[in-house]
């Protein structure tokens, strides 16, 4: 109790002063009347702000509220120019946004093109690339190929249901690491899953096959190729 | 003791326009405002250490920010509004002076309206529903 009078005490002993403070700043007499006028609202509504509390709430949010929209409607009625400042820095955002726009298209272009010339060659479907162009949007950043396995399996219409087992049992993996394990992994999970050729992992060959392609066609160096097959 | 130099840029201009006047009234008037707006603008600057005191004050008494926000820009208004004002009544244009002298008033003024807005509300409130 004695702690909320305290507060309340203090806010009025500070609104006051600040009140006198803002009578000296003040340049002459014809605005202090009116200046007078809306520092005292100010004082009345701190001294009755207990009073407010019970009855009203949060009547500061309600007050901030109403500054804010008086603002807000002053600002509409200005007739705004902007600067060439602001001019320029728009101009600058749109054309980064355009950039932004155009490399993405053609990222899905390339994709799309790439994907095509994939399942032509590798006799496959639903091939998905995803093209990456460095921030220039010149040249291609990185593909990465998920090939579909569908195709490589010699039972393909019978086995179709055994053979997804076996790929949601073997997780994904990455070859595109270096040669020497995508040589090695196949043995080894042939020992283990004794699946043959149904495994997501990417053949030489057809890894091979599909960094020529993509040289040919596109000229992405083998390293920013990442080829995979399909997984769960 | 900045206070010599405004004092002594002031006469300095005075003495100028004084000397210039009888030639180029134009010139008289260019020179009185350009040294108006320089004294308000190297005064200005000084105004900072009051607001800041000010501003350290409501934030240690914990009064909430839109009052001190509402007082500062009423002196700003007024300020300006001041400052104008006697641009242009040294000009000779006493109407357009007080018109400017008007528009701080009204803009003042307009400070207090969400305020009343409150008081008012919670004054309707207080009556008795139905009464």
């Amino acid at each position: 109790m004695l702690d909320w009078l305290s507060g309340w005490l203090r806010e009025i002993i500070t609104v006051i002063l600040l009140a006198a403070i803002v009578d000296l700043l003040l340049p002459n007499k014809a605005m202090q009347r009116y200046a007078r006028l809306v520092v005292g609202l100010i004082v009345l509504l701190t001294i009755l702000s207990p009073l407010l509390k019970v009855f009203q709430g949060d009547f500061n949010k309600k007050v901030e509220a109403g500054m804010n929209a008086w603002d807000k409607a002053s600002a509409e009625h200005y007739a705004e120019m902007p600067t060439l400042q602001d001019i320029t820095k728009e101009a600058e955002r749109i054309s980064r946004e355009q950039q932004r726009q155009a490399s993405a298209l053609a990222e899905r272009q390339l994709a799309a093109a790439m994907e095509q010339e994939l399942d032509t060659r590798l006799k496959t479907q639903g091939t998905k690339a995803v093209v990456t162009l460095d921030a220039a949007g010149k040249s291609i950043e990185s593909v990465r190929i998920t090939l579909q396995p569908n195709d490589h399996t010699d039972s393909k219409d019978s086995g179709s249901s055994s053979s997804s087992q076996d790929q949601t049992e073997i997780a994904p993996i990455d070859i595109a690491v270096d040669v020497s394990v995508q040589l090695d992994m196949p043995a080894a999970e042939t020992s283990d899953s004794g699946a043959g050729q149904d495994e997501p992992t990417v053949e030489p060959a057809v890894k091979s096959e599909v960094e020529h392609s993509l040289r040919q066609g596109w000229g992405v160096a083998a390293d920013r190729i990442d080829i995979r097959m399909a997984g769960a | 003791m900045e206070i010599i130099q405004i004092v002594g840029l002031g006469l300095i201009a005075t003495v100028l326009i004084l000397v210039v006047r009888e030639q180029k009234p134009m010139f008289a008037f260019l020179l009185a405002a350009f040294t108006g707006l320089f004294i308000f603008l190297y005064v200005i600057g000084r105004i900072d250490a009051v607001i800041s005191m000010l501003e350290r004050l409501a934030e240690q008494t914990g009064i909430p920010s839109i009052y001190l926000k509402t007082i500062l820009k009423i002196i700003g208004i007024a300020y300006i509004a001041e400052f104008g004002a006697q641009i242009v009544r040294d000009a000779g244009q006493e109407g357009i002076a007080s018109k400017i002298e008007f528009a701080g008033k009204v803009l003042i003024l307009v400070m207090a309206v969400p305020i009343i807005h409150v008081i008012v509300e919670t004054v309707l409130g207080l009556m008795p529903p139905g009464g």
